[in-house]
């Protein structure tokens, strides 16, 4: 395996009393798309703009491509960025927002423009080059700043929720657009986003950050089904969550008590000992409503999704408890009495 | 317009407007009134603008007020680019500090200043006349482009320097290839403004310039004083016209090039 | 923004223009005029020492002096009522037009002030000549006999002064006013208010930081004007500008004058002080 593109050891950073990221270590594979998700101020975009050089840590080390630029500024690094509202210089068209950094780099002219045009190209804005970046729609802007940035061949691409400021639809398309030219380009994407699902369709690796801290790092199936906090399965997607404690192993993995369904079994990262007070994570499609066995519950409300439908149910001490159920499956309506049960599989323990 | 509602302020309005314009229109009429007492009108002479415009003490008094207005316009931009940058990285008290500055320099009286400098210069041997003048204009004159330019840096996007310092660009090259092309209309403006006020200026020229060629405002202030002569109409409008020029330049600036600058700094949210 | 010690230091380095002006050519200056104003000068040797007495701010009780201390500011509270009494109606009438109208109106108010202080002011001894248009006009209408008295009086400054700082109380206000929505006068209707109600009730206090801020920018500069009463007061009525210039310039008692420019500022200081409630919220 080849050295890590980015490597951040120790690198906190505060703004006077408010601490927005605490030490951090966390290592990004080179050539890989590579996610940093959490809430707004949970500080995943101060990370972003210390690894550009935009800011200063506090403390630690920040190594790209194995060389220390902790102390580089932004000018000097190679990184670049695509802002969330692009920054698309307005007083230049959109052949000179794309040739700015290769300018400053003082290359001879044909090289520019070679460089420019293909890049042109890669984004397919090829005939767009005198057009002010006002003249663009959102989805154009868009391809702009993500071809002013790659045209510098940077060792790593930062890009600070590039598609924030886009409609669902566009967005959606500009994922998959994205995935593409990373894979094409084989450049380290590092994509900063509040939403996780479009964290999951395009990376490689998700890290996900709470108040300064980072909870998880992991490839996105396992983030998702094995959450290690709590608040990891509450974000990535929605949780049931039961509070229990661990009564003894079993199988692969353990038997836990849930107050009000019995004993469950469910899996759990190594070393949980007896006694101790867990919760215990379901995914609502993971839920099923007609089981043998299980425990009971009622059914508060059903919503119909089209593909799915999500079941709301009332499970007495238990609480509230949300399934999703597919669209054309047994009809449930509000008041029946359902089985709820789980298999050991879908169900993951949480310290 | 909508007059029938407000029938007694539309009457006051009517009214003050011609108070506002009532002695510009004389001045115009008797700047071409070939009557010397200008008691009645004699028909139409453009004898005074040609008097005026060969009058030596015009023409050097003329020269004397373009010198310093364009000095002291530089010196107030530099103070005002440097100033509203520093501001904008400021803390809350910095700022506050500044921003008092600036609006003390345009509150306090003319003449307090004025004579405070007058004293300063006297008392440390230092030579009035030209040089002393344009730093008394610059006091209050960059206080002005300051104001002006400092509107502009707040609603300047950070973002767009940033993105530049990532491409590559070195501070100075930030400044020079992205800060400064987005203070550009505001610059414009607070130049024109400065000169203007500078052209316009009496008070401190009249303590600050020594024995130094008088001003045109200054000359225009000696002749009314030594009686009226048709020749001040005359200056009048040229002067009048001049600095409605620029006024009229510089507010184009800041609404034509503000609002395509502003235009193209908002977030993308209308597409084509 | 950028990393690095360097840059913090030249960051710092930007403000060095501005606040290395303003130190020295504006409050040291202001600094020195306050310690000269307790000095003393020989009207013979022209040679000022320092007994720090206060025999220069005595001297301004002098009925010489105190008139004219006195006159200055009936002459700035007068004319800055003058701007609100005329500028207010005009203000709200502009606020109540369609956008277009709007601008248009203020052009036309901006325009004249945008012209040389001193061609204006002269502009005002035209019109307010003896025998001049307006004396022409009021005879007219009989409201006069004999040639028009008002040039080279007080009331003449008052006049000048109002023409020449209307503008400068009509813009804030405006701008106060132009932010109350039509809606809302409609509402306090609705509620019951009549005309003159809502006028009390809704524009008043609304418009009162715009009108704050007016009367400040007005007031203060009229206090110490110069052009104005020397060019309209005929070299016979002054204001406190003009004695200061004389004390320093022809006179020659820098001190005395010193004195008479810290009283402006003392009374400007005061004036500011007792309007802060008001403009402070309008600087929000």
């Amino acid at each position: 395996m080849t050295a890590p593109a980015v490597s951040i050891e120790g690198v906190s950073k505060r703004y006077g009393e408010v601490v927005a990221v605490q030490p951090l270590d966390l290592e990004i594979p080179d050539a890989s798309f590579f996610s940093i998700i959490g809430p707004s101020g949970c500080g995943k975009t101060t990370t972003l703009r210390m690894l550009a050089g935009l800011e200063t840590p506090d403390g630690g080390v920040i190594r790209v491509g194995g060389q220390d630029v902790t102390r580089t500024p932004a000018y000097r690094r190679p990184v670049n960025t695509v802002f969330q509202s692009y920054a698309l210089f307005p007083h230049l068209d959109v052949q000179e927002n794309v040739a700015f950094g290769l300018r400053e780099e003082r290359r001879p002219r044909e090289e520019i423009d070679r460089r420019v045009r293909e890049m042109m190209e890669l984004v397919r804005l090829t005939g767009r080059e005198r057009a002010r970046p006002r003249q663009l729609s959102g989805g154009q802007q868009q391809r702009v700043a993500l071809a002013r940035a790659l045209v510098k061949h940077p060792a790593v691409l930062l890009l600070d929720e590039p598609l924030g400021a886009l409609d669902m639809k566009l967005r959606k398309e500009l994922q998959t657009e994205l995935k593409d030219t990373q894979r094409r380009v084989g450049i380290t994407f590092v994509y900063v986003t509040h939403d996780q699902e479009e964290a999951f369709s395009m990376s490689d690796q998700v890290a996900v950050m709470n108040e300064g801290v980072l909870e998880q790092v992991g490839a996105p199936q396992e983030v998702y089904r094995r959450p290690s906090t709590v608040f990891v399965a509450d974000f990535v997607g929605q949780a049931n969550r039961f509070a229990g404690s661990v009564s003894g192993p079993s199988g692969e993995g353990y038997q836990v008590a849930v107050e009000g369904a019995g004993t469950v079994a469910a899996q759990g990262p190594l070393g949980l000992s007896p006694g101790a007070g867990v919760s215990v994570v379901v995914r609502p499609e993971n839920i099923g409503l007609d089981g043998a066995t299980g425990f009971p519950a009622t059914v508060t409300s059903v919503s119909y999704l089209g593909p799915s439908r999500s079941v709301r149910l009332d499970a007495g001490g238990l609480g509230p408890i949300l399934a999703t159920v597919a669209g054309d499956g047994r009809p449930v309506a509000e008041g029946d009495r359902v089985n709820v049960f789980f298999s050991a599989a879908d169900a993951w323990i949480i310290p | 317009m909508i007059i029938r509602k407000h029938a007694f302020t539309a009457a006051v309005s009517l009214l003050v407007v011609i108070f506002l314009w009532a002695p510009l229109v004389i001045v115009a009429v008797n700047s071409v009134n070939s009557n010397p007492l200008l008691v009645r009108w004699d028909g139409f002479t453009t004898d005074w603008y040609r008097q005026a415009l060969s009058n030596s003490d015009v023409r050097a008094g003329l020269r004397a007020t373009i010198t310093i207005a364009a000095a002291s316009t530089a010196a107030s931009l530099v103070i005002a680019v440097t100033g509203s940058l520093w501001w904008r990285r400021a803390g809350r008290r910095g700022r506050r500090a500044f921003d008092s500055l600036t609006y003390l320099r345009i509150m306090l009286p003319e003449v307090v200043f004025a004579t405070a400098l007058f004293l300063v210069f006297t008392r440390l041997h230092l030579q009035l006349g030209t040089v002393a003048v344009v730093i008394g204009h610059t006091v209050w004159n960059s206080a002005y482009a300051t104001l002006i330019v400092q509107a502009r840096t707040a609603s300047l996007d950070p973002a767009l320097e940033d993105a530049a310092a990532d491409l590559g660009a070195s501070p100075w090259r930030v400044f020079r290839r992205v800060t400064m092309p987005g203070l550009l209309p505001a610059i414009v403006a607070a130049g024109l403004l400065a000169f203007t006020f500078s052209f316009d200026d009496i008070v401190t020229t009249f303590f600050l310039n020594g024995s130094d060629t008088p001003t045109l405002p200054v000359v225009i202030m000696s002749m009314i004083r030594f009686r009226i002569s048709p020749e001040i109409n005359a200056i009048g409008i040229l002067v009048m016209l001049f600095t409605v020029t620029m006024f009229a330049i510089a507010f184009l600036a800041v609404i034509r090039l503000g609002r395509g600058a502003r235009r193209s700094l908002s977030l993308p949210e209308t597409p084509e | 923004m950028i990393a690095g010690r360097r840059n913090q230091l030249l960051r710092g380095l930007l403000g060095l223009p501005t606040f290395g002006y303003v130190l020295a050519f504006f409050l040291v200056p202001l600094v020195m005029i306050a310690v000269y104003s307790f000095a003393r000068v020989s009207l013979v040797t022209f040679d000022i020492s320092f007994d720090w007495n206060l025999d220069n701010y005595r001297q301004i009780h002098d009925p010489l002096y105190f008139d004219t201390l006195v006159r200055s500011i009936v002459l700035s509270v007068g004319a800055t009522a003058g701007c609100l009494l005329l500028g207010f109606p005009l203000a709200y009438f502009i606020s109540r037009q369609p956008p277009i109208w709007q601008k248009l109106l203020l052009v036309l108010v901006i325009v004249p002030f945008w012209t040389s202080f001193v061609v204006r002011t002269y502009a005002m001894v035209n019109l307010l000549e003896g025998h001049g248009p307006l004396a022409d006009l009021l005879r007219g209408l009989h409201v006069i006999s004999g040639p028009l008295q008002v040039l080279y009086t007080p009331r003449a400054i008052g006049i000048g002064i109002i023409y020449s700082y209307l503008p400068l109380m009509v813009l804030p206000i405006y701008v106060a006013l132009e932010r109350i929505d039509d809606d809302l006068l409609a509402a306090a209707a609705d509620l019951g208010a009549g005309p003159r109600r809502v006028f009390r009730r809704v524009v008043l206090p609304l418009a009162m930081p715009g009108v704050a801020v007016g009367c400040v920018i007005v007031g203060i500069p009229a206090m110490g004007e110069y052009v104005i009463p020397e060019i309209l007061g005929g070299g016979k009525t002054l204001m406190l500008g003009n004695i200061i210039t004389t004390q320093f310039l022809t006179v020659g008692d820098i001190p005395f004058g010193s004195a008479l420019a810290v009283s402006l500022m003392g009374v400007m200081a005061v004036t500011l002080l007792a309007t802060r409630r008001f403009t402070r919220v309008e600087a929000q």
